[in-house]
Parts: C-alpha cells; sequence; structure tokens
C-alpha cells in the first residue's frame, strides 16, 4: 500500500498513491496508519484523489482508522472522485466522515 | 449477445484487474459511469466473499465470473467450490448495514457491508449452493431497452 506522506504544520497529509483501494489493501493500509494513531490527538488529511475504485473493504478500513484516533483527534477526506463519493453516500458513510473537495479545504476545516 | 467467462485465483491481490475487466464490460453494454462502478463494486463484494468465506483466503482455488450480456441485462454468475454459504443468510433483508448512528462511532461496524451494497444496485440476486460449485448470480437491468 503506498502513502505519501507531509505535513503542513502540525497537519498530517496523507495521499493514498493507489487506484484500487479494495479488500486486498485493506489491512495494509490500517498498519501503514497505525503509527499515526500511536500517540496524543492527531490532525489527519487522508487525500484521495489517486483512488477510482473503493469497495466495503476500503470503506471499513478508512472506518478502523477512524475509531482507533486517540481522544480529540480528527480526520478529514478529501479528493474523492465520483466512483469513490458514489460509494460513501450509497453506504451512508457520507455522513460519518468530514470530507472536502480539495486538501486546502480539508486543512482549513480541522480546527487544531 | 457474448457470453464471457473470467476466472481468477483466489487471491484478493487478483480481484482488482477482474474488478477493471467487469467495469469495461458494463460500459460497452451502455452502463453510465455510476452504474459501471456501482456494478463493479457488486461483482468484486462477491468475488471478495468467495476468496474470504468460501476458501478462507486459501489462494489454491479459482473464482469464476460468467458474465452473459443479454439485449435488456448483465448476468453475473459468480462461482466457487469451497464451503457454501447459507442461502437464506444471503437472501435475508441485509439494508440494516447501512443503519448507522454517526455520533455513536465505535458502534458502527467495520464489515459486513458487500451485501447490502449488492442488495442495493443490484436488480436481482440469487445465491445457490451446490454439492460442487456455488453459484451467485447477480442482475443488472439494461435501461434503454
Amino acid at each position: 500500500m503506498q502513502i505519501g506522506e507531509r505535513k503542513v504544520g502540525d497537519k498530517i497529509i496523507l495521499e493514498v498513491l493507489e487506484s484500487h483501494f479494495g479488500a486486498d489493501k485493506a489491512l495494509a493500509f490500517k498498519n501503514a496508519l497505525g503509527r499515526h494513531l500511536e500517540g496524543g490527538p492527531v490532525s489527519l488529511v487522508l487525500d484521495l484523489a489517486k483512488v477510482d475504485f473503493i469497495d466495503s473493504s476500503g470503506l471499513g478500513a478508512l472506518l478502523s482508522v477512524l475509531k482507533r484516533m486517540p481522544k480529540g483527534s480528527e480526520l478529514v477526506i478529501c479528493g474523492t472522485k465520483e466512483p469513490v463519493s458514489s460509494m460513501f453516500k450509497l453506504t451512508r458513510m457520507d455522513r460519518v466522515f468530514t470530507i472536502c473537495k480539495t486538501v486546502d479545504d480539508a486543512v482549513s476545516t480541522l480546527s487544531h | 449477445m457474448p457470453e464471457i467467462s473470467l476466472t481468477i485465483a483466489s487471491r484478493l491481490d487478483a480481484v482488482p484487474l477482474l474488478g477493471q475487466l467487469v467495469g469495461f464490460i458494463c460500459s460497452s453494454a451502455g452502463l453510465t459511469p455510476v452504474e459501471e462502478n456501482e456494478v463493479q463494486v457488486c461483482v468484486v463484494e462477491a468475488v471478495n466473499n468467495s476468496i474470504k468465506h468460501a476458501y478462507k483466503e486459501d489462494p489454491r482455488h479459482k473464482v469464476e465470473v460468467d458474465i452473459n450480456w443479454l439485449r435488456t441485462e448483465l448476468i453475473f454468475d459468480v462461482w466457487d467450490s469451497g464451503v457454501s454459504a447459507d442461502p437464506k443468510w444471503m437472501h435475508s433483508d441485509h439494508f440494516a448495514a447501512l443503519d448507522m448512528d454517526p455520533d455513536r462511532l465505535q458502534d458502527i461496524a467495520e464489515s459486513g457491508r458487500g451485501l447490502a451494497i449488492i442488495q442495493q444496485v443490484m436488480d436481482s440476486s440469487e445465491y445457490t449452493p451446490g454439492p460442487d460449485r456455488n453459484r451467485f448470480r447477480l442482475i443488472k437491468r439494461l435501461s434503454g431497452v
């Protein structure tokens, strides 16, 4: 699972560098993000702009990360293309995650 | 109209390519890009179920997807020869898996949405366990015909 990482201030921007985010990538994704969830509160932006396909396992991996985030943490998703957005809507995950259009929007949305 | 058969090893990392081929066929059959993606997800979910549950992720098996492209519908038959699922459970209403309270995050299940997606997107689905092979049939009607 390839994930790009950079920082904007104390905010961490993670970019999923895979076009297919399915069951074969779900465990690797959860493991890759684990180290960001071990300390104190963290502010994460997850950029899905390169993802063309996501299934229920990919969504489940995102949910797993959200549930494991330390108290006071924030996660904002951005860059979702139409196929990915439609899966968030279809599974009603758009009610669970904060989703912004761009990375800049997502960074602005984070409160700290 | 063509009948197409695709076979992959029972490995999760073999599924993306199969999914892309299914997407291409859906597009060729005239589905919109959103429909194409949704049907692709459904077939991928069915194949994932075969690999995860019928074969317990043992990679030494095969999953076959037969695609029958008729004038009015696309029929996807997903075949495995692993442990059969309970047809009553497969045919039960799975929409409840999509019900959740966003304010109760820890109560939201991380898995179990695949069949709900299939029931929501496909026009019909039917699971038939067999002594040798199990078949999960997914049907999508083609609009405009």
